[in-house]
């Protein structure tokens, strides 16, 4: 078991020649709950990433032409996701971002921070961290504050809120 | 656990569906029926300052949950273009904002500004109203119910003055001491 923010900052390498090919700047989730990619990068400190020639255009600057970096590393090219370590197929693994959910991601609108609501209307926090099965990449736990909030209570995840059954209702969402 | 508020704080909420976990809007107007002294439902706007006028309309069967911090619905179905009996609710008898509030024998309290509604899951019930009176204090008046609405004017009983609460936390309170002098006097 591990957490988004433990995985962040992980060394990516590639199983053909060993190499480190980044390390792990975002985890773009799926809506089905579980970890559908990570993203790579050279470095992040913050809210800034500082990369390479052609960083920053390729990440859309106004006026600038360039391809976007490929930088999206899909969880089925994920070999292994170790504590130490994330290994890769090959460094070819990485792509292109390919949809608004992962460009999102990759501008910094990912779980983590997003509010956690009840099915009631009631924000009962935001998402500290969140808990996920480094095998399969299912998302387990939701850490709001000093609470965890298991995935059996999930209703739905979406750009406005991750939505949780309350505590007296029967889930019908994923994970259960 | 009914909670007391203000139908004015209900004004901006968005509304969240529970299928995709989208803001699909946000509410414009609340609309309720004085006769039933319940809201009906809400007419839409589109979020944010650039958000559409007008998306639609929500009648309050189509609601899961009246929240704190959004509206909850099942999926985006559930609001409709138009609806009639919505539409009907908002004729000019039922928009009790800036009506002036008399007793039965002819004494002016003041002039509603908002209605105090006590939500309990997809359900909200008009507790009451917030009226500002001519030297400016505000009330809130457990009526939920008054005597006659019309198009200017909210009709409500003598001695209504003596139920008033100052906020929200001891209007309450108010409430079940209105109740309990009108269940006794009937």
């Amino acid at each position: 078991m591990t957490t988004i923010r433990e995985a962040v900052g992980r060394r990516i390498v590639a199983r053909d020649t060993a190499e480190e090919i980044g390390r792990v700047t975002r985890v773009i989730i799926g809506r089905d709950a579980r970890i559908a990619a990570i993203t790579a990068g050279p470095f992040e400190l913050g809210p800034v990433v500082v990369g390479g020639p052609g960083w920053a255009a390729g990440m859309g600057a106004v006026g600038f032409n360039q391809p976007a970096p490929r930088i999206v590393l899909d969880w089925s090219s994920i070999v292994g996701f170790g504590p130490d370590a994330v290994v890769a197929s090959t460094e070819s693994s990485l792509r292109e971002p390919t949809s608004d959910e992962e460009l999102a991601a990759i501008s910094g609108d990912g779980l983590l921070d997003r509010p956690l609501m009840t099915d009631a209307g009631d924000i009962v926090g935001s998402i500290a961290d969140v808990e996920f099965d480094a095998d399969t990449g299912r998302l387990t736990a939701f850490v709001v504050g000093d609470r965890v909030v298991p995935l059996t209570r999930l209703v739905a995840i979406g750009p406005f809120a991750v939505i949780i059954a309350r505590p007296d209702a029967r889930s019908k969402g994923q994970g259960s | 656990m009914s909670v007391v508020i203000r139908a004015t704080g209900l004004i901006g909420r968005p509304v969240v569906t529970l299928d995709t976990a989208t803001d699909v809007a946000e509410v414009k107007d609340v609309v309720f029926d004085p006769d039933q002294a319940r809201v009906v439902g809400f007419t839409l706007r589109g979020r944010g300052a650039l958000g559409a006028p007008s998306v639609g309309v929500l009648p309050t069967d189509g609601i899961v949950a009246i929240g704190r911090d959004a509206i909850t619905i099942a999926d985006a179905t559930v609001v409709h273009g138009e609806a009639p009996d919505i539409e009907a609710a908002r004729s000019d008898r039922r928009d009790v904002l800036g009506d002036e509030v008399l007793t039965e024998s002819g004494s002016r309290v003041g002039t509603v500004v908002d209605l105090v509604l006590s939500v309990e899951g997809a359900r909200a019930e008009v507790a009451g109203y917030e009226v500002v009176a001519d030297d400016g204090t505000r009330s809130l008046i457990p009526i939920p119910t008054p005597l006659a609405v019309s198009g200017e004017t909210l009709l409500v009983p003598d001695g209504t003055q003596h139920f008033v609460a100052d906020d929200l936390t001891g209007f309450g309170a108010a409430i079940e001491s209105f109740r309990a002098e009108a269940g006794g006097s009937r």
